[in-house]
């Protein structure tokens, strides 16, 4: 079957070569349509639901909107869980789905079940859900600005009332086209009001409430159309203009009449431009400012689509008021094209370097661009695979690709060939007939093509264990193994039938066949250590488990993490301040922060948001913070080679200076990405389900208390769910019934008093505003202001204003009472935010755990808290954090890794018919392993697991290796030669191809391993330990193995050798 | 082939076992190190006395660069001031109702609301409809016709008043008092009176004070008697007005920015030695709009932090602090 492939690939040879143009072509236009972005994408399936629930108290809005809500979601399809927070003024519930469900089913399911839970909301909430974004979705920010010297048309300085207008009308629902953007969101300065204060005494002087007002705005304010009549063959449309659209016009609304005088808006109330009651604001560099970020539709383009924002904001400029400017404040462009570089350069560098052994080792330059050409064709193929499965390009999934391991099976083919062909020329005595010549390329690719296959599945099958990660691991790794795998069957595709095909058009001159300076060296230096080796061969065999036990030992004890951060070349900076900080205060806090940071000179800009940006992904209170921090280009620093943990340190203590806040320092992907996978992030967190908060927080103290006992237990911490400062109106029935007032009526009072409350629109052309009502800052601004609110009472009924003047029955006029007189107005902490799992309150205690394993401590937590906290009926216990995902994770890899290494274990017995045989090769795996951890060590890099895809990747190559000395070897005791002869001459005679793959894999890795470019930290210990790897496996199978193989094969049984002689044979060929 | 197979097998075991710890050994530490961030150990800067006092050290250089300031607590004069809401009425001890002595026709009207009328003038005539004659129907005070509920040819009866006559030169201001103000509202103390007009205020005394109270509306009535030379005042408007609080001296007292809560206590944060601020629980007693009376725990003379106290709260408070 293959060989009929080989076989019609060098008869059709133009053919393939046609064909592979065509796929480098067609990869080529796929990598139009192929997500690029800096990092994996590892946000979860998820669905938010924001509503929006102005004025509401986190315990309102749980009750009232949350609750419902989170219900509906219930016995969703492919429902992972839901979470939800309650906050002041908003809902936010996360559906989460299990992974892979299509986000736009999964967005229809819950859409769905909003409309159905729409009707048992309360009026005036809004509900939305969440952009199609995911964490990596905040690709591009700009802030909107007015220059110094710039006027409004009216004269007056642009306020950020005016700055947020030009956001929202002008910029906004331009940039809102772009083609890949799927939201912009603002933060920062106010939304334009109209605001409508009336003064309560000038309202009951003509017996007037504020209910009055409002339907009085709502019923002067609407435009109407009334169909249309016919007129001498004409139609006419009739309609009546009524819309207010300006504050005189508001104020000439008529709300009653008083004996025959209109009672106008103006005589009870002042009309103004306000600005509304703002949950978040945005600052740049110690300044308010309006910030706008672009959202990016999933699985769009990430570089693309920021460019194209780019580009259109720069044609929006023009349209923009005169002195109004947009400065772009954060670009994904600049971290994606450095990454990319980063890559490319690895890329190419590697595919140079391994162009260049192959040339001198093969000797000859057709032969080693040939083999060379493997490496973009593969690589378009597996573009066009990636867009296939929806693999995004980035770091990890390109990073792991080895052009050296790639090419492996290719090098086998064209090197049989080339020696073949250079046989039969010495036969012939010349040059060899087309004919000739294609039969014996069809001879020397079929020849090898079983062993050169077997390689590469070998390869392929450590990767499977990558493929079964799942969660946040399984999101950056799967990816990579599933990349790697379309690369190394793009590679087995291309060997049997381009490579044939293009040796066959362009190896065509005299083949030459000679050991070149290189190798006859390294011989040099080989065969008396391989005579060494043998001869003490006990010694060198307990040498090599110590060696193994050793690396072991250290590998234990070396420092490790998870997933080595991207450097993103910024700095994110959250601050955050107690519960309850105001905005106002929030914002001078930050202010002076940025000022302070922007001291630093390797800082270019600092801006930050506050609170919740208009649509709420990150729904944060007014006391939390997240700041970016630019920074310069390295070359404008005043200390270029500064490392970078330098000025983070120096922006900590200058952050530091400023009192008042917790600052976190990481990166802009990092903490948007943190935010929105959630949930836990520390190693364990006891969630403590319930009802009553109260009981929730006892609890929650308690659990704290018995898990910081416990050796290991770090940042032990309980969430904050108190210490909002609530003012409460609390009513007195009692007074009520006296006054005849409902509770209502007062609440209804203080809710427009206090908060406002919307009546109508006011429009501008397209631009809308808000009518609000509310009572004058005078009356509304302080505790004693909102003590004294006047409660309109209910008319008496011998009532007769007219007569007041001079009637002797005094103050029946006076028809208000204070509110403090129907109601207590008392401050006291309540519940800042309100968290929900699964449909139930709960409280998360979390801990880090330092210097111990995660099994036993939890174990012991578990114990623990079984026994020091006692729960009420209804209250139960659950565990999570990260050490979830550790222990799903360990269990998985205990189990799947013993199987791939089974399974190779087979391929190998497969092939050598020995189990003894199998072993010995298996053993080069532990001997590779040490170097690899041994390069770790000396570069002082942590474990992680980019480092341990490194190790699977090393372990291919080691068995590869091995199984290419040991088959030899094997062939020749089977052709009778004694033990030590046969070992010392396979050994010598693999030395060549041995030296060879192990070259053209460790060096295709150099460059990624020097590399110090954006984004070289995430796969520097990859290279890192496949070179180190590399060169102790060779070292070790050229030496240890063959010293293991005559310790342990002294005088075993002869079984028949079956697929390894064919890999023998045919590297016989290479002396 | 036995023995060797064995040790084989032996080492891959070792070696698988090795190899799995270096998959898995990583993870744990790892998201220690990732999510820690740089985060500070909590609250270690907040530290108690024996009584529970919360203290911390906080740097004059770290204060200024928040705007926080210091001030030293002293006696202070605390002049408050009241609002009430208030109605314009005609001096009710100087209008007068005119009424006809015989019921009758209204033969001749002279006067007209708003005229202005002196002791005698004659208002209107009325046919007496007993004598048939007419009689004069004459102003009793001198003031102003503030109604009229007669016209040419209309039978005025006896049961009505047909004039109205009012001495506008004084006027009521009638100010409501609620209950929980009573107690600081006595006879003499000064008012503001703002008739909304744009012309300032008008200054008065509390003249009377109600006995009683007004049961629909719970509150009482205190009344100032302003001259109304011009007319500025008209009867029928409603007015606000200011009543000045008698000042009293307070022997300690902090601005009221410098008031916080801290775990349900009113406290004030107090300057130490060593760069260190207390969190002083304090007694507060009566205030006015810039300063605050300490009953209790603040001697004068000790320094507190004035403008921007919420900081030190916030730095206090920072290490519960938590984002998600």
């Amino acid at each position: 079957m293959i060989e009929r492939i080989i076989a019609f690939s060098i008869r059709q040879r133009w053919l393939v070569l046609l064909l592979a143009i065509g796929a480098v072509a067609y990869g080529t236009w796929d990598f139009q349509h192929l997500p690029i972005d800096a990092v994996p994408d590892i946000t979860n399936v998820q669905v938010q639901i924001n509503t929006r629930a102005p004025g509401y108290s986190p315990l309102e809005t749980e009750q009232q909107i949350t609750f419902p809500v989170e219900t509906a979601m219930g016995g969703l399809p492919k429902l992972d869980y839901t979470r939800s927070l309650s906050r002041y003024g908003l809902s936010q519930v996360t559906v989460v789905f299990k992974d892979g469900t299509d986000i736009y089913f999964a967005r229809q399911l819950v859409g769905e079940r909003i409309q159905q839970v729409k009707d048992q909301l309360p009026a005036g909430v809004e509900v939305a859900m969440g952009p199609v974004s995911t964490g990596l979705g905040e690709i591009f920010m700009y802030t909107v600005e007015a220059k110094p010297d710039a006027r409004t048309q009216s004269g007056k300085d642009f306020s950020p009332t005016d700055l947020r207008t030009v956001q929202d009308w002008i910029i906004k629902p331009q940039l809102r086209n772009v083609p890949g953007v799927i939201e912009i969101n603002t933060i920062g300065g106010f939304e334009r009001q109209f605001h409508v204060l009336p003064d309560p005494g000038k309202l009951m002087a003509y017996r007037l409430g504020f209910r009055d007002v409002m339907t009085a705005l709502a019923a002067n304010n609407a435009n109407v159309g009334a169909g249309y009549i016919e007129r001498n063959g004409e139609q006419y449309l009739v309609r009546s203009p009524g819309q207010v659209g300006s504050v005189s016009e508001i104020q000439d609304i008529v709300i009653g009449a008083r004996g025959g005088n209109p009672v106008r808006v103006r005589d009870v109330a002042e009309v103004i431009e306000g600005r509304d009651l703002r949950t978040g604001a945005a600052t740049l560099d110690g300044e308010e400012t309006v910030l706008g970020t672009a959202m990016l539709l999933i699985g769009e383009n990430s570089r693309t689509v920021a460019r194209r924002v780019a580009a259109r904001l720069e044609e929006i400029a023009k349209s923009l008021p005169d002195g109004v400017v947009t400065r772009t404040v954060y670009d994904r462009t600049h971290l994606v094209e450095a990454t990319i570089r980063t890559v490319q350069n690895n890329l190419l560098e590697g595919a140079a370097l391994v162009v260049a052994v192959l040339f001198l080792i093969l000797g000859n330059i057709r032969a080693a661009l040939v083999t060379a050409c493997v490496i973009p064709l593969s690589m378009s193929l597996t573009v066009t695979g990636m867009v296939g499965t929806k693999v995004s390009a980035n770091l990890m999934s390109l990073g792991a690709i080895d052009f050296g391991i790639i090419v492996d099976g290719a090098v086998i083919i064209v090197e049989n060939c080339l020696r073949m062909l250079a046989e039969a020329q010495r036969e012939k005595g010349g040059l060899l007939t087309t004919r000739e010549r294609l039969r014996t390329i069809l001879r020397g690719s079929s020849e090898v093509i079983k062993p050169s296959l077997f390689g590469t599945l070998i390869i392929a099958v450590v990767y499977l264990p990558v493929l079964t990660l799942t969660g946040v691991e399984g999101k950056m790794f799967t990816p990579m193994a599933l990349t790697v795998l379309m690369a190394l069957g793009a590679a087995v595709l291309f060997s049997i039938t381009f490579v044939p095909a293009a040796i066959a058009i362009f190896v065509t001159g005299k083949v030459s066949e000679t050991e070149n300076l290189f190798m006859r060296g390294a011989k040099r230096i080989y065969v008396p250590l391989l005579r060494l080796a043998i001869d003490n061969r006990g010694v060198v065999a307990c040498a090599a488990v110590a060696i193994v036990i050793a690396s072991g030992v250290a590998a234990s004890r070396m420092g490790g993490e998870f997933i080595p951060s991207l450097d993103e070349g910024d700095v994110a900076l959250a601050a955050i301040r107690i519960p309850g900080t105001s905005l106002t205060q929030s914002l001078d806090l930050q202010k002076a922060l940025e000022k302070r940071i922007r001291q630093i000179p390797e800082v270019k800009e600092f801006f930050t948001r506050i609170g919740t940006a208009e649509i709420a992904t990150d729904p944060m209170s007014p006391a939390q913070t997240d700041g970016y921090i630019m920074l310069k280009p390295r070359a404008e620093w005043p200390d270029p080679v500064k490392p970078k943990s330098e000025v983070i340190e120096a922006i900590d203590k200058a952050a530091d200076d400023i009192p008042g806040s917790n600052y976190e320092i990481s990166q802009p992907i990092q903490l948007r990405v943190n935010e929105l996978i959630s949930g836990v992030r520390s190693d364990v967190g006891i969630k403590i389900f319930g009802d009553d908060l109260d009981i929730l927080q006892g609890a929650a103290k308690q659990v704290e208390a018995a898990i910081r006992t416990i050796r290991g237990a770090t940042d032990v911490k309980t969430e904050q769910v108190s210490g909002l400062p609530i003012l409460t109106v609390k009513l007195d029935r009692h007074a009520l019934s006296r006054y005849g007032l409902s509770a209502s009526e007062v609440q209804g009072i203080v809710e427009i008093a206090v908060g406002g409350k919307s009546a109508g629109k006011l429009f501008e052309g397209d631009r809308r505003f808000d009518i609000v009502v509310r009572l004058p800052e005078r009356l509304r601004g302080n505790l004693d202001a909102i003590r004294a609110i006047p409660i309109p009472l209910p008319p008496s009924e011998e009532a007769a204003p007219v007569r007041t003047a001079f009637s002797t029955s005094a103050l029946t006029q006076m028809r208000y009472v204070p509110l403090s007189s129907v109601a207590t107005v008392e401050a006291t902490p309540g519940p800042n935010q309100i968290s929900r799992e699964n449909g139930k309150r709960r409280i998360v205690v979390t801990a880090n755990v330092r210097e111990r394993d995660l099994g036993s401590f939890v174990a012991e937590a578990q114990d623990a808290v079984a026994q020091k906290v006692k729960l009420p009926p209804g209250y139960w216990i659950g565990w999570g954090g990260q050490f979830e995902q550790l222990v799903s994770a360990t269990k998985r890899l205990t189990v799947v890794v013993p199987v791939a290494l089974l399974l190779v274990f087979l391929l190998l017995f497969m092939s050598m018919g020995s189990a003894a045989d199998a072993l010995l090769v298996f053993s080069g795996v532990p001997l590779a392993l040490t170097g690899g951890i041994a390069a770790l060590l000396l570069r002082g890099i942590p474990l992680s697991i980019s480092a341990g895809v490194g190790f699977i990747a090393l372990s291919g190559v080691a068995v590869l290796n091995g199984l290419v000395i040991i088959a030899f070897i094997e062939r020749l005791r089977s052709e009778g030669k004694p033990l030590v002869e046969a070992v010392r001459e396979g050994a010598l005679t693999r030395l060549r191809p041995v030296l060879m793959t192990a070259l053209v894999a460790s060096l295709g890795f150099v460059p990624m391993a020097l590399a110090t470019g954006a984004g070289a930290e995430v796969q520097r210990p990859l290279a890192t330990v496949v070179i180190g790897g590399i060169i102790s496996s060779t070292v070790l199978t050229l030496l240890v193995l063959p010293a293991l193989y005559v310790l342990f094969r002294r005088d075993g049984a002869r079984e028949t050798p079956t697929m390894g002689a064919d890999l023998a044979h045919a590297d016989s060929g290479e002396r | 082939m036995k023995t060797s197979s064995t040790i084989l097998v032996a080492l891959i075991t070792a070696v698988l076992g090795a190899y799995g710890y270096a998959m898995l050994a990583p993870a744990k530490v790892e998201m220690t190190t990732e999510q820690a961030h740089e985060k500070k150990p909590a609250n270690e800067h907040v530290e108690q006395d024996e009584h529970g006092a919360d203290r911390i050290r906080i740097s004059d250089v770290k204060l200024a660069a928040a705007g926080v300031t210091l001030a030293e607590a002293a006696s202070a004069t605390l002049t408050d001031t009241l609002s009430f809401n208030g109605v314009l009425r005609a001096n009710q001890e100087a209008v007068v109702q005119v009424t006809p002595r015989f019921p009758g026709i209204a033969k001749s009207i002279r006067k007209r609301i708003g005229d202005t009328v002196a002791k005698d003038d004659l208002l209107a005539s009325i046919e007496s409809n007993q004598s048939l004659t007419a009689y004069d129907l004459k102003a009793p005070i001198g003031g102003t016709i503030i109604d009229r509920q007669i016209s040419l040819g209309e039978y005025a009866s006896e049961q009505k008043p047909a004039f109205v006559v009012a001495d506008l030169s004084t006027i009521w201001v009638d100010l409501s008092i609620y209950r929980q103000d009573l107690k600081r509202v006595h006879l003499g103390d000064e008012v503001l009176i703002d008739p909304d007009d744009g012309r300032g205020e008008i200054k008065g005394a509390i003249s009377y004070l109600a006995p009683v109270g007004v049961s629909e509306t719970q509150t009482a009535l205190a009344r100032v008697v302003l001259p109304n030379p011009e007319g500025r005042l008209r009867p029928g408007l409603f007015v606000t007005a200011r009543l000045i609080l008698a000042a009293r001296n307070v022997a300690v007292a902090v601005r009221t920015s410098a008031i916080q809560t801290l775990e349900n206590r009113t406290i004030v944060f107090v300057r130490e030695d060593n760069d260190k601020i207390e969190a002083r629980p304090v007694e507060l007693g009566e205030s006015d709009p810039r300063h605050v009376e300490i009953k209790a725990g603040l001697a004068a003379g000790e320094r507190y932090v004035a403008e921007n106290s919420f900081v030190v709260k916030a730095e206090m408070g920072k290490g519960d602090a938590d984002h998600d």
